[in-house]
């Protein structure tokens, strides 16, 4: 869930005064050895006006979302600046400096989360996917959906001794040379065979003799 | 004496620098206002040619990572 400034609420860590007052009162009545114990009681209301002011005086988180604009889109455009911009020196101005710095780090450490880290790291090219990849892989083949000691235990059926062999019959066929076009008319003259027997015998011999030598060959 | 950690930015408002951190080719200059040190702002320092320049960050994760940068150097400091 995302508030206004499109900012993970989730992420935020804001302890509040209900907060304080849950956690702590049950301190109180535990270390309060008996009701009329009035010192002891009172330190503890004073250890908890204590907490209230300290929170109180860290004031509102920073508006990040305000920052982001700022920078990015109101930034759009260049600026020339004569000169290096520094840290000023100006008395008065350090002043406010020192005090505006440490007041925006404290803000803006409060308003940073797990997420920017997150966002740090792919910055510098840090691989993001690695996690998620072993995720993936556990879900498809982790054991307790695929284990693969089953599947190691699994054995084939041998084939039926009334049955043919099927796996030689494969084998057969496999190392057969592909049938030619020509073999299933063996009782016409095969014209590719004529050419064949012709180049062996040389050309100019008789048809008869070509039929002859053929069936020699045969 | 004005100089030169003081700028007025697009919106027209004035903001003292406050952090300076080199990063990579330039540098990440942090604007407070000076009316609001909650209006918080930062640009980058590039240098071209003979110029100095401030550009507007690139993407909201840019402006995480220098503000990562900005708490790290002063709270470890």
């Amino acid at each position: 869930m995302n508030n206004q400034n499109g900012i993970s609420d989730e992420n935020v860590q804001v302890t509040t005064v209900d907060e304080v007052v849950e956690n702590t009162v049950p301190e109180m009545e535990n270390s309060v050895n008996t009701p009329h114990d009035f010192s002891k009681i009172q330190e503890l209301v004073d250890q908890l006006e204590s907490k209230i002011q300290q929170i109180r005086g860290q004031g509102p988180s920073l508006e990040l979302a305000s920052v982001y604009q700022k920078s990015v889109q109101d930034g759009s455009k260049r600026q020339v600046v004569a000169g290096e911009l520094y840290v000023g020196k100006n008395p008065t101005l350090a002043k406010f400096v020192e005090k505006s710095r440490k007041s925006v780090v404290q803000k803006v450490k409060n308003s940073l989360n797990d997420t920017v880290t997150f966002n740090q790291e792919n910055f510098v090219g840090e691989p993001a996917f690695e996690k998620k990849d072993n995720i993936i892989r556990t879900d498809r083949f982790g054991e307790d959906k695929f284990p693969l000691t089953e599947l190691d235990e699994v054995e084939l059926e041998e084939p039926k001794s009334s049955l043919p062999d099927l796996s030689q019959t494969a084998q057969i066929a496999i190392s057969r040379p592909p049938l030619k076009p020509e073999s299933i008319f063996d009782d016409e003259p095969i014209i590719g065979e004529e050419k064949e027997l012709a180049e062996t015998i040389g050309e100019g011999e008789s048809q008869a003799e070509l039929y002859q030598n053929r069936g020699r060959a045969v | 004496m004005i100089n030169n950690s003081i700028r007025e930015l697009e919106d027209n408002e004035t903001y003292a620098v406050i952090d300076t951190i080199p990063y990579n080719d330039g540098t990440y200059v942090y604007f407070s206002n000076i009316k609001d040190e909650d209006d918080l702002c930062i640009r980058k320092q590039l240098k071209k040619d003979t110029e100095t320049i401030l550009i507007g960050l690139d993407n909201n994760e840019e402006v995480d990572f220098a503000l990562q940068l900005l708490v790290q150097k002063n709270l470890e400091a």
